[in-house]
């Protein structure tokens, strides 16, 4: 039985607010619902640049995707009393790394002093949904008795200040999971599912010197449809309603299709509108913001996906 | 049919272009083809640069490459997957999963495997499994990890990197090391094919990861002589623990190692007493390429595998990672 014993994240500190992207970019903002957003980017690079060469935003950036994986990991091993040396192997994910080779997983074993297995498996959308649901599929044998699972992006790092609305919607973050196979905390791992659609067109991308794009309105209807899809086969089969969902916010109805496919009183807890979409950590986000405050709901389902094209839906139960 | 996972097909692609000793030699970096063959064994490399560009620009900002380059880590992932699914007797419709490593993507969203998987009108789930060099031993290993009825039918392992765009070429070292490849293998969890996985290993030291780089929007970096010295050491030592476990006999059995330079294989197949026919290689000709290196080497000597013989891989690299594959021929 693979149970989630710890969870943590990291957000930068410099916050983004829609009225200060107003003022940078003409576009219409397609994402009301998002308030403010965390970078890594110096509002005044911002303002200066429009972060037009994203070479030059690594030198600026107050934080690195690496040094935010590893903020979410210790909160992680914080909150699950464990030291990083109990942890057996790393497996991590992310869109925007500051090198290409190594691979996040052991940049990030590097900082934490780690001399185990580690490497990346990765979606981009759903990269925690995917290192879950990979686990899940493992022969118990295999796993170690605590993996590490991370989630982390600087996508502010990639967006294009002056053209485009990717600008009102990506923020930074990361978050960090650690599975366990042994002991009775935290959350049973019910169930866990990732997909990707190589079917539909391209809507999203992050060209390696390049800026994320995003294609609207291909990207809302491709992620409705999808979500829809997702919620609709994932309750067809599971027993009951959660009492609970973590996502992100990709668009304006999300809530009201969620509670169509599930239940009218499911809580649905979402830090978008705070945090932007932080792509890959996905409703990792919002479920680690809750932990410490004690999770009254007996079952969480967790959505993550969007950029990358891929979907992934994670179910835990105390 | 019994659970073990077997690889049914392979398949590789590389650029025409060629990076000779004379090229480098006429760039007047320090070096020459004397040093190179003594050093690295290395004759020629493949790369996607055009010859011309290497010469006039150096690669100096490699963004630049990208734009002149006739290849792309996409296009050589997708030629050996092709190959490897007709090779099969597959069509693309019959792969469940892909995994794809890649060290230098054109693009990092959405991930390479997806992008390939669509690119050959693939359905099934696709995601990047990666850790640059020894990624047939992590491939190989991370589908073992999983319950077999957990497994699609058939599943598609590319490794692709065209580091030679991300080569400084006033770096004479970084110069002759490398080229670009693609590898692609069919593993199957149930069907039976030419050869049979007995055994893997993967495993990494990320405390020593900065011995081996490449900056996002930079060129490749490494401590030569640590990572030269960890790889001899950490080959030899995978083999005198294969060699045990595994009763290899090294007058019928192969060594594959991780196709970095000439010379340092050499040193490991002096080490464990490998005749040079049971040593099977192509960074000679091709270059390191990266985690394509050991899987092509495989796929270009497919037809010589023979029944009961065993096939050792063993590979190391960037993380500092290395990993381990053992395969039997079965005759099929």
């Amino acid at each position: 039985m693979l149970r989630l014993v710890g969870i943590g994240h990291a957000l930068p500190a410099i916050e983004v607010s829609t009225e200060f992207l107003a003022g940078q970019i003409s576009e219409a903002n397609p994402y009301p619902w998002i308030e403010f957003r965390r970078t890594t980017l110096p509002l005044e690079y911002i303002e200066a640049t429009g972060n037009a060469e994203p070479a030059q935003a690594i030198v600026v950036a107050s934080e690195s995707p690496t040094s935010l994986a590893v903020s979410a990991v210790r909160l992680a091993l914080e909150r699950a009393q464990l030291d990083p040396d109990e942890i057996g192997l790393i497996l991590a994910g992310g869109a925007t790394p500051r090198q290409t080779t190594p691979s996040e997983a052991q940049r990030i074993g590097k900082l934490l002093g780690l001399k185990v297995p580690a490497y990346d498996v990765c979606s981009v959308g759903a990269d925690l949904a995917l290192q879950i649901s990979s686990l899940k599929k493992w022969k118990k044998s295999r796993i170690p008795r605590y993996v590490l699972c991370v989630s982390t992006s600087t996508a502010t790092q990639r967006v294009n200040y002056r053209n485009g609305s990717e600008a009102f919607l990506i923020g930074d973050g990361a978050c960090a999971c650690i599975l366990s196979t042994a002991g009775k905390e935290g959350f049973e791992i019910v169930s866990a599912q990732h997909r990707t659609d190589m079917v539909a067109d391209y809507h999203s991308s992050i060209e390696i010197y390049g800026h994320l794009r995003i294609v609207q309105p291909a990207f809302k209807d491709w992620y409705s449809a999808t979500l829809e899809k997702e919620l609709t086969d994932f309750f067809g089969y599971e027993k009951g309603s959660p009492t609970s969902v973590c996502c992100e916010q990709l668009v304006a109805e999300q809530a009201d299709l969620i509670r169509s496919c599930t239940a009218e009183q499911v809580q649905i807890c979402c830090e978008t509108g705070k945090f932007g979409y932080l792509l890959g950590p996905g409703g990792f986000l919002a479920l680690s913001m809750k932990w410490d405050h004690g999770i009254e709901c007996s079952s969480v389902v967790v959505l993550s996906g969007g950029v990358g094209q891929s979907f992934g839906t994670v179910s835990l139960k105390q | 049919m019994s659970d073990q996972m077997h690889v049914l097909s392979m398949g590789v692609a590389f650029p025409e272009g060629r990076i000779s000793n004379q090229l480098i030699e006429e760039l007047d970096i320090g070096t020459n083809e004397e040093w190179i063959l003594s050093k690295i064994g290395i004759r020629e490399r493949r790369t996607s640069l055009p010859a011309d560009y290497i010469k006039s620009s150096r690669n100096e900002r490699p963004q630049e490459a990208v734009a002149v380059a006739q290849d792309t880590a996409e296009s050589l992932g997708k030629e050996a997957a092709r190959r490897a699914i007709e090779g099969a007797g597959l069509s693309p419709k019959d792969i469940g999963m892909v995994i794809c490593n890649c060290c230098t993507p054109e693009a990092s969203a959405p991930t390479e495997a997806l992008r390939i998987a669509k690119g050959l009108g693939i359905e099934g789930e696709a995601y990047d499994v990666f850790t640059a060099c020894p990624a047939f031993a992590l491939h190989v290993d991370y589908l073992a990890n999983f319950e077999a009825e957990e497994l699609p039918e058939y599943v598609l392992c590319i490794s692709t990197a065209v580091l030679t765009q991300n080569v400084n070429y006033n770096d004479r070292s970084a110069s002759a090391i490398w080229g670009d490849g693609a590898a692609a293998w069919i593993i199957s969890p149930r069907r039976p094919g030419r050869l049979k996985v007995l055994g893997s290993f993967f495993t990494a030291d990320p405390l020593r990861c900065d011995a081996v780089t490449v900056d996002t929007f930079g060129h490749f970096d490494q401590d030569g002589r640590a990572v030269r010295d960890f790889s001899v050491r950490q080959t030899v030592r995978l083999l005198r623990n294969i060699e045990q476990d595994f009763q290899i006999d090294w007058h019928r059995d192969v060594f594959i190692g991780h196709q970095a330079n000439r010379t340092m294989l050499a040193q490991i197949t002096n080490n464990r007493k490998i005749p040079e026919e049971n040593h099977w290689f192509n960074v000679t000709e091709i270059g390191n390429q990266a985690g394509a290196g050991a899987p092509a080497t495989l796929c270009m000597n497919w037809d010589k595998i023979q029944k009961g013989q065993k096939i050792v891989v063993a590979v190391v690299g960037a993380g500092l990672s290395w990993g381990s594959i053992v395969f039997e021929g079965t005759g099929i």
